[in-house]
């Protein structure tokens, strides 16, 4: 039995002071093996937080079925999820000041869980103390998260998030606000953190390169999942790629199209036969 | 890592787990201790525990029912406050102004309430129980003074007020006149000088205040003293040591009784007390003493003292007198023991002591006449009916602004909850339950209270005195009342602010718990809060009419004293609340006016900045409400005062009928009246006549009728054009004609008239009981009934000096007020003495009503009673109550100043803290320091404009509506509002200033911090 079981599973948010549904996700059948790495990516909107919000126990599903473990997510109640919240998953989010509260310092971040697990004293700052040192953040344990550089701050962000040793690591786009070289200190960190605690680590991002670190890469498209791949052969993601196109005509194409289309800036545009081409803008220079 | 996965599950049962927890341990640690193992300091405290366990056991169901709330989130103590402290500090800033606002106003309350009685008792001197009984055969020994007194005694003990009368003095009064020679006027006058017989202390006062000889040898048979003013000492032959005769009337013809030797006695005068310079009696030691004239019920220029049985002699020796007199016993009344909070049973105590007085003069004396006056409960009632308009006065004013405070906190902790929804979201995040967040909310909020009741109520009482020492600067006079802490005042204040605090919390705290959306943040709100959607602040309005219309209710008008305070306020409030959200609909439009304006004057920046109105609609409506209702109370403390001192001015002119009234003036003393019209400062006068002539057959008919001369009438007294529909001019030429023409052609009041379906022109004939002294000798009695015909000829809709205004509630009489010409009393046969003779005296301008009033007083000497406006001003502007009361009004004022100042200050701070990053963005682009200020300012510019004006549009409103409330307690029919432009302007600017200034401030900070600084701070 896969450790992360997910069939039908359906989410409809109400919007606002209006009486539109906006579907979200639209029947996600998924299955992840226990200390899997999986990354999820698709375009902005295709519904990869909501799923990451309903695996963290942050949001109800509208219907369908989940399980974690032994845990059915679909059937907690606000109580139980708070539970599971604080027992068998932890969250890194993109925006640092989702991850920690910038009024007080990183020991005492990573100490709020410890706290809530009914952790004495001593122990706290003991485990808060290793923590830090495992994620190389033992001389910034007294400063505050304004003060650490951006890696820093993820950082910390992530010993906070394993402080209570969860069996579940949500990450959603940890290295969105991160440059390539800290980004990859940042991934190369949860591969050793999966392969030797064992945790089951899921990744949204949109950055392909980030996604192939992982062992598996889901793709998302409008609230379903258009594709698998084991990150070893991306060939079927590639062909099924979707893009969305909004009525404004903005379109925004994924990462590894733009680096392989070596075209910059302004670009030529034609439509022909259902196509269309983008083509380097040949007239203008440069403008760096 | 040891991890406790039942962590969560423990929370859940929080509740269960720790109820009694305290008390559970108490227990258990009690009963299951063995005291053989203990050491002696162990047994010690055992055996303690033991002996004090029945009050501990009181304690901890409390200190458990604490923990209940506080435990599940003690855990998270420490990091929380430690990240939201500054938050919390905010909040308690906000409270702490809360409860010293409600601090303050408690203490002007209280202090007006203890301190204005003791003021009001000050004014008045009838602070006893005076028992009188009439024709009292009296005895010439002690022991008749000692055995009369023994009866108020008892009857004191009675009705359990020994501790309430301290003091009773006993006297005997018999009214005789005496016969002396006046040399300024060189004539033989008969001045009444009644004679008093006394002993105790109030004959200890007399003896100690002898200006002039001593006091009568004890065992002496004629010795008296003479009280007297010294205009009768010069007016008058009488003299120390001269012999002086004392008569009592024995025929109509007074100077029959000086040749009737039963009628008099002869006395020697041994002493002399000029009343006008005697300090007041003061037997209980009291701030304020009480002249003797009052206490002796003297009403004459002079009279007779001496001791009981020498006084008794002499009556004795007139045999005529049939030895009787009147005894009066004046029971000193200890106003120092009243609690002004307990008026009613204070009126009960002195009720139940007349009664008893009463009950021991039957039993123990068989008298029958004997009359109970207890002018104080008149007094109490007086002061209630005063202070119940005062209490309606601070209320309308109070309530405005506790409510404006309340709001404000509220509101200020709605803007930081941004701030602290963040970090609560990501507590949620790790997992932790609602009830654990709550709990630590609950803490914060209790801690946050305490300090701020112990720093609100702490600050309120210098701000309070600072507020009463002020008002001498803002107010109309330079009064200034100390502030009177009292227990039951600051218990009063306190329990007033931990109702506040638990509303503030309670909403605050609930609004952070809500449930919690992950990404809602950042959210234009392009729309009013969400009440607008429910038509919330129409239905307030509407609420708010509809309890104004049923207080207007003609069925409920004679209640409106009950219902001002409790019906007409919450209207006011209502409707003044509901007006100003209703306005708030037009906010967005007015921005959207502005912005198309600025886009047409090319003025980029406003045209930018008025945008931010319109897109973030919720905040600023908020803030324009809390701004609008407190520039509507500065208009309302403004125009109130002023409209209500006009009203108050024409109401005494109403009441009087002119500047100056004498009232029982010796109408054929020409030369008294030529006098008076002789004085500079006498612009015109006019005799005024009233009499009542009644039917008291059936249903009895009253007719108060005021003869006026026509023709010097308009000169001197006080008329208002809609005090009638034809002009003043047309009905004095209707009453001229009627001198002419027929004396019994009157104008009477319009409403009283068409009740009885009277019409102009129409006639009505009544029969009174008519008094004519010739009818004596034909048929035994002056009193007969006899008709009379009225023709009306004009009406008028209420006249000055008929206090009366129609009421259907009494239906046993029927009273009409006509107005007449002065040659109708020739027609009328009616018992002279009842008749009222006045002179209505109209001031020059200019001129000082008063100390003409004091001149003419002198002139006319005692029996006439001269009043004027001033002295007739229910709130008197130079009395220190009124003082108290503008004071009051006058912190409402300084009130709207500092929380104008502060929620623009606070509104900036906060939004400018929230926008830390769209600044930098903006001065990262280019946007010079200036053009940022310059941004901030529009907004807030428009923002005051708008508020200011909705304000002052709100403020008149409210203004008309308060003064239909206060103005309940005079007759006036009418008043006019009285809008003081100028001061409005003034303060109005003032407080646009100081608001202005509130925003600029936090504006021009945040414009001077650096561009990389602020970017990577709000990351």
């Amino acid at each position: 039995m896969s450790y992360i079981e997910i069939r039908d599973l359906i989410k409809v948010y109400q919007a606002k002071e209006t009486y539109y549904k906006v579907p979200a996700l639209r029947g996600i059948e998924l299955e992840i093996e226990k200390g899997e790495f999986i990354s999820i990516i698709g375009p902005s909107g295709s519904g990869k937080t909501t799923l990451l919000l309903i695996l963290s126990g942050m949001a109800e599903p509208t219907a369908g079925f989940v399980r974690i473990g032994d845990i059915r997510l679909d059937q907690l109640n606000e109580e139980a999820r708070n539970i599971y919240r604080r027992t068998k998953v932890g969250t890194l989010w993109q925006l640092p000041n989702r991850n920690l509260i910038w009024e007080i310092n990183v020991q005492q971040n990573i100490e709020i869980p410890l706290r809530l697990s009914g952790l004495q004293r001593e122990e706290r700052i003991k485990r808060a103390n290793n923590l830090l040192e495992e994620v190389g953040l033992s001389h910034r344990a007294h400063h505050r998260p304004g003060q650490l550089s951006g890696g820093e701050v993820q950082r910390a962000g992530l010993a906070c998030a394993l402080a209570h040793e969860p069996e579940l690591l949500l990450a959603d786009e940890p290295t969105g606000e991160l440059d390539s070289k800290t980004s990859g200190e940042l991934l190369k960190f949860f591969r050793s953190l999966n392969e030797s605690h064992g945790i089951t680590a899921i990744m949204v991002t949109h950055d392909f390169d980030v996604a192939k670190s992982t062992d598996r890469l889901i793709q998302i498209v409008n609230g379903r999942i258009s594709g698998y791949a084991p990150t070893k052969d991306l060939r079927t993601i590639k062909d099924m790629h979707q893009v969305y196109l909004d009525r404004f005509g903005s379109v925004q194409l994924p990462r590894h199209i733009v680096d392989n289309l070596k075209v910059q800036r302004r670009v030529n545009i034609e439509h022909e036969g259902g196509k269309v081409i983008l083509s380097q803008e040949e007239d203008l220079l440069p403008c760096d | 890592m040891k991890r406790d996965n039942n962590g969560l599950k423990k929370s859940r049962r929080y509740l269960v787990q720790n109820l009694f927890l305290t008390t559970r341990s108490f227990y258990s640690v009690l009963f299951n201790s063995k005291m053989e193992n203990m050491v002696f300091y162990q047994k010690l405290m055992f055996t303690l525990l033991w002996f004090f366990s029945p009050f501990i056991t009181i304690i901890l169901p409390l200190v458990d029912v604490i923990s209940i709330f506080f435990l599940p989130g003690l855990h998270l103590f420490k990091p929380l406050f430690k990240a939201g402290w500054k938050y919390a500090l905010i909040s308690s800033v906000g409270v702490t102004l809360a409860v010293s606002v409600i601090t303050q106003y408690v203490f002007f309350i209280y202090s007006y309430q203890f301190q204005a009685f003791d003021l009001y008792l000050a004014d008045e001197d009838r602070r006893y129980v005076q028992v009188e009984v009439d024709t009292v055969n009296i005895e010439a020994t002690y022991d008749h003074y000692n055995s009369f007194l023994r009866i108020a005694e008892l009857a004191v003990d009675f009705a359990n007020a020994t501790e309430r009368v301290p003091q009773i003095d006993l006297y005997f009064r018999r009214s005789t006149f005496t016969q002396t020679f006046d040399p300024l006027a060189n004539t033989s006058i008969l001045p009444n000088m009644p004679l008093y017989g006394t002993h105790g202390k109030l004959w200890t006062y007399i003896e100690q205040n002898i200006d002039l000889g001593t006091a009568p040898a004890p065992f002496s048979n004629d010795q008296v003293i003479v009280l007297m003013t010294h205009d009768f000492y010069n007016h008058s032959s009488i003299d120390l040591y001269s012999p002086l005769n004392l008569y009592i009337p024995v025929s109509l013809d007074i100077e029959d009784s000086l040749t009737d030797p039963g009628a008099q006695t002869s006395v020697n005068v041994t002493g002399i007390i000029f009343l006008d310079d005697l300090q007041k009696y003061n037997v209980l030691e009291y701030k304020y003493g009480i002249p003797l004239e009052t206490v002796l019920g003297l009403t004459d220029s002079a009279a007779v003292i001496s001791l009981w049985p020498i006084a008794g002699n002499r009556l004795h020796d007139i045999s005529k007198s049939v030895d009787s007199g009147d005894i009066t016993e004046d029971l000193f009344y200890d106003v120092t023991l009243i609690d002004a909070f307990k008026l009613n049973d204070e009126i009960n105590t002195l009720k139940i002591l007349g009664n008893k007085l009463k009950e021991a003069y039957l039993t123990y004396a068989d008298y029958l006449s004997v009359r109970i006056t207890s002018p104080l409960i008149d007094l109490i009632e007086q002061f209630r009916n005063e202070y119940n308009l005062y209490q309606t006065f601070m209320l309308a004013f109070l309530a405005p602004i506790i409510a404006l405070t309340v709001i404000l906190t509220i509101y200020a902790a709605n803007l930081v909850r941004k701030k602290r929804d963040r970090q609560l979201t990501i507590l949620a995040d790790r997992g932790t339950g609602r009830i654990e967040i709550g709990s630590y909310l609950a803490l914060e909020a209790f801690i946050v209270g305490s300090i701020s009741l112990i720093v609100g109520v702490a600050g309120g009482i210098p701000i309070a005195s600072l507020l009463t020492r002020s008002s001498g600067y803002l107010s109309f006079n330079n009064t200034s009342i100390p502030l009177q802490l009292q227990l039951s005042s600051v218990s009063v204040a306190v329990f007033g602010s931990i109702g506040a605090i638990i509303l503030i919390q309670l909403f605050n705290t609930i609004t952070l718990l809500r449930k919690r959306d992950i990404d809602d943040y950042g959210k234009v709100e392009k729309k009013l809060p969400t009440f607008y959607k429910y038509f919330v602040d129409i239905a307030i309005l509407v609420v708010g009419a509809v309890i104004w219309i049923i207080y207007k209710t003609p069925a409920l008008q004679s209640f409106r004293y009950q219902t001002a305070r409790y019906i007409g306020i919450p209207a006011i409030v209502l409707t003044i609340f509901g007006l100003i959200l209703v306005a708030q609909r037009i906010l967005p439009l007015f921005a959207k006016l502005l912005i198309r304006l600025s886009i047409k004057l090319r003025w980029d920046i406003p045209s930018l900045s008025l945008r931010e109105i319109f897109r973030y609609q919720k905040s600023y409506s908020r803030s324009s409400i809390i701004l609008c209702l407190s520039f509507s109370l500065v208009v309302a403390s403004i125009v109130v005062p002023y409209t209500y001192q006009d009203f108050n001015y024409e109401g005494a002119q109403y009441d009087l009928g002119s500047d100056i009234l004498l009232r029982n003036f010796p109408i054929e003393n020409t030369i008294l009246k030529e006098t008076i019209e002789n004085m500079t400062q006498i612009e015109a006068t006019s005799i005024v006549q009233f009499v009542n002539i009644r039917d008291p057959q059936g249903v009895s008919t009253i007719v108060s009728v005021l003869a006026i001369n026509p023709d010097t009438f308009k000169q001197a007294a006080y008329f208002r054009s809609d005090f009638s529909e034809s002009s003043l001019d047309k009905l004095l030429a209707d009453i001229a004609y009627a001198r002419q023409v027929n004396s019994t052609f009157v104008i009477g009041q319009v409403d009283e008239l068409s009740l009885f379906k009277y019409d102009v022109g129409s006639t009505m004939t009544m029969t009174y009981w008519a008094y004519n002294e010739s009818h004596r000798d034909e048929y035994g009695s002056p009193f007969f009934y006899t008709d009379v015909t009225f023709k009306f000829l004009d009406t008028f809709n209420v006249w000055p000096n008929f206090l009366r205004t129609l009421t259907l509630d009494n239906v046993r009489s029927t009273y009409f007020h006509f107005v007449g010409p002065d040659n109708i009393m020739d027609f009328l046969q009616y018992n002279y003495l009842n008749a009222i003779n006045y002179l209505y005296i109209k001031v020059k301008e200019g001129a000082d009503i008063s100390d003409t009033a004091d001149q003419i007083e002198s002139l006319v000497g005692g029996g006439v009673q001269v009043y004027n406006v001033e002295g007739e001003l229910f709130v008197k502007p130079d009395s220190p109550r009124s003082s108290i009361l503008y004071s009051a009004i006058n912190s409402t004022l300084l009130m709207s100043f500092a929380i104008n100042a502060i929620i623009l200050g606070l509104f900036a701070s906060i939004q400018l803290i929230d926008k830390n990053k769209e600044l930098a963005t903006m001065k990262a682009i280019g946007i010079s320091s200036g053009q940022l200020n310059k941004y901030f300012l529009s907004i807030y510019t428009t923002m005051l404009s708008f508020s200011s004006l909705l304000g002052l549009i709100v403020g008149f409103i409210g203004s008309i509506m308060l003064m239909s409330i206060l103005s309940i307690n005079r007759n006036v029919p009418t008043y006019h509002m009285n809008f003081p432009i100028g001061q409005i302007a003034i303060v109005l600017a003032i407080l646009l200033a100081a608001s202005l200034a509130g925003a600029t401030i936090p504006t021009i900070s945040i414009s001077k911090t650096e561009v990389g600084t602020e970017l990577r701070q709000s990351a």
